[in-house]
């Protein structure tokens, strides 16, 4: 079974240490929400479970082999011109290492399993947007589209409900249900409210450690 | 003579000149967009200086070495240039590693991106340059000749002595368009797909860095510093697709460029090189205007 683990680990950016002698277990299929408030250190739990941020100390174990992030939408500078279509073929490993000049063929791939990833999350339409002209909601739902095309074992979303209305937290919410079932994925889903109702593991952070682990 | 008479008679005169500083034109202009879309313009202006200080320091060196640098700067032995840059570049290469590497290590490493210490460090090597240079022995016009070389006065082979390493510079950018993309962009997913996100980095800003220190000096430094920004600018406020983006920077630093050269050769008196800041200030100022009205 593919699991993460975090042993008495502690993780911080340089010498400042954010969190200490965290414990968790994550096993597969897991819905697994990280809750805390502002600043609290949810954003740097889930880059240290990712292994993109190192651990001060302590141990870590991380079976799964595909994993995805979807990142907080606001942190996105609005100056990249850059299509829906781009920021999903952007979770595809091949295209990041691609240059400018590609054959036609290739193109045409990345483009099938770019509008392939878009139509799942019902954006099919919007391919040729710019990311910062579509509303938050389907922006929202093109991170998750990108996080989707690598077809992912896990998927890390942080704080996927921001600034988001009702009815568009409850649509990302059957998708990440309907996403998550289909590729039997774990999803790690990080959020300070009390947005997430479905998840069946639940860690909560405060004053710089891991208070509570256990069902919501 | 008439207005299109002087265009012509200085087209046939100085157009080999002209024609070999567009790829300049174009490459600084194409790494400038990387830098804007990073947020690192002033960054851009920083290897400028540094690498304008290296060459004053190199050429102190070549100074000491070969006493002939007069005769370099001036231009008036076409014959032994290229030996003689030759030498130089020796000197320079060590020069530039030395006085940019560290700027270029800190920014992509993120421990100097604050645009007031970046300020601070322009200022402090634009005010390094003409100290450099007295130290160092240089005379008034040697100075003069650092902020401003006479584009249509380089000898050819000055121009194609730099090709090549213009070449290899714009073959990398090529080679990593989309590695330099996403690791501006979105380090984070970089780093989850597997890519060395702060070697890229620093690869990007060497590149960028490189292909200033070639344009400082070929097109000279105020030159080298407006076609870094304004192109790419413009480009990014009219295009809506990175590829279009790009395609608009190399067509606006080809017809900027282009439009200051024309527009020297048809009042005589007007120095080129200032000519083109000009050109290239007004054109950027004509488009931030311009959309500003399009969009009330």
């Amino acid at each position: 079974m593919k699991q993460i683990i975090l042993r008495e680990a502690s993780l911080g950016y340089g010498k400042k240490v954010l969190l200490s002698n965290v414990n968790l277990l994550i096993d597969e299929g897991d819905i697994c929400l990280i809750k805390g408030p502002n600043g609290s250190g949810k954003t740097t739990l889930a880059l240290g479970l990712l292994g993109i941020l190192k651990l001060a100390s302590g141990f870590r174990y991380f079976s799964f082999v595909r994993p995805a992030y979807v990142p907080q939408a606001s942190r996105f500078d609005l100056q990249y011109p850059i299509t829906l279509e781009e920021l999903v073929a952007m979770g595809l490993r091949e295209y990041c290492t691609s240059h400018l000049f590609v054959r036609n063929s290739w193109r045409k791939r990345m483009s099938e399993k770019t509008q392939s990833a878009l139509s799942r999350v019902g954006l099919s339409e919007k391919g040729r947007k710019l990311f910062h002209q579509v509303s938050g909601g389907e922006f929202q739902r093109a991170l998750i589209a990108r996080a989707l095309i690598s077809e992912p074992d896990v998927i890390l979303l942080d704080e996927p409900f921001a600034n988001i209305d009702k009815q568009g937290k409850q649509e990302i919410k059957e998708l990440l249900l309907a996403e998550s079932a289909r590729l039997n994925c774990t999803l790690i889903i990080i959020d300070h409210h009390e947005n997430v109702d479905f998840c069946t593991k639940c860690l909560a952070i405060e004053n710089g450690t891991v208070k509570t682990n256990g069902v919501a | 003579m008439g207005l299109l008479e002087k265009i012509f008679y200085y087209f046939n005169n100085y157009g080999a000149q002209l024609a070999m500083s567009i790829p300049y034109f174009v490459a600084v202009s194409l790494v400038g967009v990387f830098l804007i879309l990073r947020r690192a313009s002033l960054f851009g202006l920083v290897l400028s200086a540094s690498s304008q200080l290296a060459f004053i320091v190199g050429m102190a060196l070549h100074l000491i070495s070969h006493e002939s640098l007069e005769g370099l700067v001036m231009m008036q032995n076409p014959e032994t240039l290229v030996a003689d840059l030759f030498h130089m570049d020796a000197y320079l290469f060590v020069l530039l590693v030395i006085v940019m590497l560290p700027p270029v290590f800190f920014i992509s490493r993120g421990i100097i991106n604050t645009e007031s210490v970046l300020a601070i460090l322009f200022v402090f090597l634009m005010g390094a340059i003409p100290l450099a240079n007295k130290i160092a022995g240089g005379s008034d016009i040697l100075l003069l000749k650092a902020y401003f070389t006479e584009i249509l006065y380089t000898p050819k082979r000055v121009f194609l002595h730099y090709f090549v390493h213009l070449a290899v510079a714009v073959s990398v950018l090529v080679l990593f368009f989309r590695k330099f993309l996403i690791t501006g962009f979105d380090p984070i997913q970089g780093r989850l797909l597997g890519l060395p996100v702060e070697a890229i980095n620093m690869v990007c800003y060497f590149t960028v860095g490189f292909v200033i220190a070639l344009c400082v000096r070929v097109l000279g430094i105020y030159v080298t510093m407006m076609a870094l920004i304004s192109p790419g600018l413009v480009a990014l406020a009219t295009c809506n697709t990175l590829k279009r983006a790009l395609v608009a920077t190399i067509s606006f630093s080809i017809f900027f460029s282009l439009i200051g050269f024309g527009i020297s050769f048809a009042f005589d008196a007007l120095p080129t090189e200032p000519t083109i800041i000009v050109v290239f200030g007004i054109a950027l100022l004509l488009v931030w205007g311009g959309k500003k009205l399009m969009m009330r």
